[in-house]
């Protein structure tokens, strides 16, 4: 294969891969993944572990 | 629970009974017991493996006839056992240990079928050791990152499949409503990795490109093993484990999306920066340059971000050896990376390619950075899955110093070694006329003795760590039952609570 059919090739999975990344932000935004923001980041606390609370220390610490 | 579902139940989730349960915490932790705990002893295996790879193939390069008899130890092949026994030894194991877990906390759903996981893990590692005992013995092929034989990878890239299926599986199952930040970029880096590793192995070893592509084609791929593999995953940690450990949300949750995406659009390209001056077409360089260059935005955006959660903090961090590790990942983030921007630029590639800067780049990268980072989910995770303390506060801070001070001497040393290398290598002096090299190549290599000796002396000091690392996970998984009667675990008394 020529170069220039690596280049057809290459830059024809480039650009799929562009428009998969688009799909994914354009899916994020559908499902409201880029709204709420604030309450996004503190999606990782919960009653177990809440926010507020430091959740890791030297052993035999208090 | 639904300890009787199919694998076919576990990759729908519509068809599972309960369905609709949010895992707690404990719970999700306690389904990656086993997987993770294998994960990890390999991981240390290898670290300590690899460590010694490093000692010998340093100190071969200050005292050459160090070991000269022993045909498996030659600089080649010690040397690539290094880096292999790095990134797809200690690295990848590491990652396959942490990732799974991470996901599972972050969809708030238990790890289904493990008994893949662990299959995966077994098949992963005895293809690694395959691979790396044939570059010992010989078998080397000459591509950069990729160079374990034939006979090994097969059963390396079934691993990343099935290890990367399962992560992209339990997402299916999650249970938020919301995709933090950590699950995007874990399900990108499971999903970059089995395409990088299967199209340069269709490129490079089964329908073979040729000429310059090839050597395009390997820097796509070994760039994109740090950035697209390694990188992500570390910051997913990051962006995890800094706001748990000290109750904060992240400072501006909006950067940290428009850093993701940043990465993901510009990271592929700049894997070219590792061919400037090479018999490439120039807008292939410029456009690895140009991308090196826009990686700045992301990474400024996760450095605000980080710094700005942490700061007035910094004495609670402190007092945590996940914050202590992690904190020092993502600062070396930021500063790898913009260091890495600069040397991208032609200008300064001059001074910098095919001298021990890069070398103190690339520590400077994968361990100040991403090892580090895993260290601390390591310190973070382990009590969790095991519910007990780690046996030895003082262990801990041996590592921390150790690999701290030893790994920020390492860069320093190479850095300076190496930037003296290159300006002496390009230095020109007028001799009638004539513009000829003021050093000879002895005088050069002779000056950078000591800087190597400083390398093998700051890689003694972060094996150390490595040592007192390894002490203290084994210790911990030998202890039996549960809570030792002694010392109250501090940061578990809420799961004990739990149990009751």
């Amino acid at each position: 294969m020529g170069w220039g059919g690596y280049i057809i090739l290459l830059f024809g999975f480039a650009f799929l891969f562009f428009l998969g990344a688009a799909a994914a932000l354009n899916w994020a935004h559908r499902h409201g993944q880029l709204e709420n923001l604030e309450e996004g980041s503190r999606s990782i606390f919960d009653d177990e572990e809440p926010e507020g609370e430091q959740t890791d220390q030297f052993p035999g610490k208090k | 629970m639904s300890s009787h579902s199919t694998i076919l139940q576990s990759i729908n989730p519509r068809q599972d009974p309960d369905l609709s349960t949010r895992a707690r915490l404990s719970e999700v932790d306690a389904s990656m017991r086993t997987p993770a705990v294998l994960f990890l002893v390999s991981a240390v295996l290898w670290l300590l493996a690899g460590s010694l790879f490093a000692a010998i193939a340093s100190i071969k390069l200050h005292q050459p006839f160090f070991a000269g008899n022993i045909e498996a130890l030659t600089f080649g092949r010690i040397r690539t056992a290094h880096l292999n026994a790095m990134i797809y030894g200690w690295g990848t194991n590491a990652i396959f240990a942490v990732a799974p877990w991470l996901m599972g906390r972050l969809c708030r759903t238990r790890i289904r079928h493990t008994a893949i996981l662990l299959t995966a893990g077994v098949f992963y590692n005895i293809g690694v050791t395959i691979g790396i005992g044939g570059i010992l013995m010989g078998d080397m092929i000459g591509v950069e990152w990729l160079e374990m034989p034939a006979y090994a990878t097969p059963l390396v890239a079934i691993s990343f499949a099935l290890v990367g299926v399962w992560v992209i599986i339990a997402f299916r199952w999650r249970q938020s409503n919301h995709i933090y930040v950590s699950q995007w970029y874990l399900l990108a880096a499971f999903f970059w990795l089995p395409w990088l590793y299967t199209i340069v192995q269709i490129m490079l070893i089964f329908v073979p490109v040729h000429g310059v592509v090839q050597a395009l084609t390997n820097w796509w791929f070994a760039h994109n093993i740090l950035g697209l593999w390694l990188t992500p995953v570390a910051l997913a940690c990051a962006y995890y484990m800094i706001p748990k450990v000290l109750g904060r949300p992240i400072h501006s949750y909006y950067l940290s999306l428009v850093g993701f995406w940043s990465l993901a659009f510009f990271y592929n390209w700049a894997g070219m920066h590792h061919l400037i001056g090479g018999p490439l077409p120039a807008w292939v360089i410029s456009a690895g340059t140009v991308a090196s260059v826009m990686m700045v935005i992301p990474v400024l955006v996760t450095a605000i971000n980080h710094h700005m959660t942490v700061v007035g903090f910094h004495r609670e961090g402190w007092a945590s050896p996940t914050i202590r590790f992690i904190v020092f990942g993502a600062v070396n983030y930021t500063m790898v990376s913009l260091l890495g921007s600069a040397m991208a630029l032609r200008s300064v590639n001059e001074s910098v390619h095919f001298t021990h800067f890069i070398i103190g780049h690339s520590h400077h990268g994968v361990y100040a950075f991403f090892t580090m980072i895993m260290f601390g989910s390591i310190y973070f995770m382990l009590p969790r899955l095991l519910g007990r303390e780690w046996p030895s506060a003082v262990l801990i801070k041996i590592h921390w110093w150790a690999t701290a001070v030893g790994v920020t001497a390492m860069v320093i040393v190479l850095s300076i070694g190496g930037w003296i290398q290159g300006a002496q290598m390009n230095a020109l002096q007028d001799v009638e006329g004539a513009l000829v090299p003021v050093y000879t190549w002895a005088q050069v290599v002779e000056t950078q003795t000591l800087y190597l000796v400083g390398r093998t002396l700051t890689g003694l000091l972060i094996t150390v760590g490595h040592v007192a690392f390894a002490i203290n996970i084994f210790w911990m998984l030998s202890k039996t039952g549960g809570s030792d009667g002694t010392t109250k675990p501090t940061l578990l008394s809420k799961l004990a609570n739990d149990a009751r």
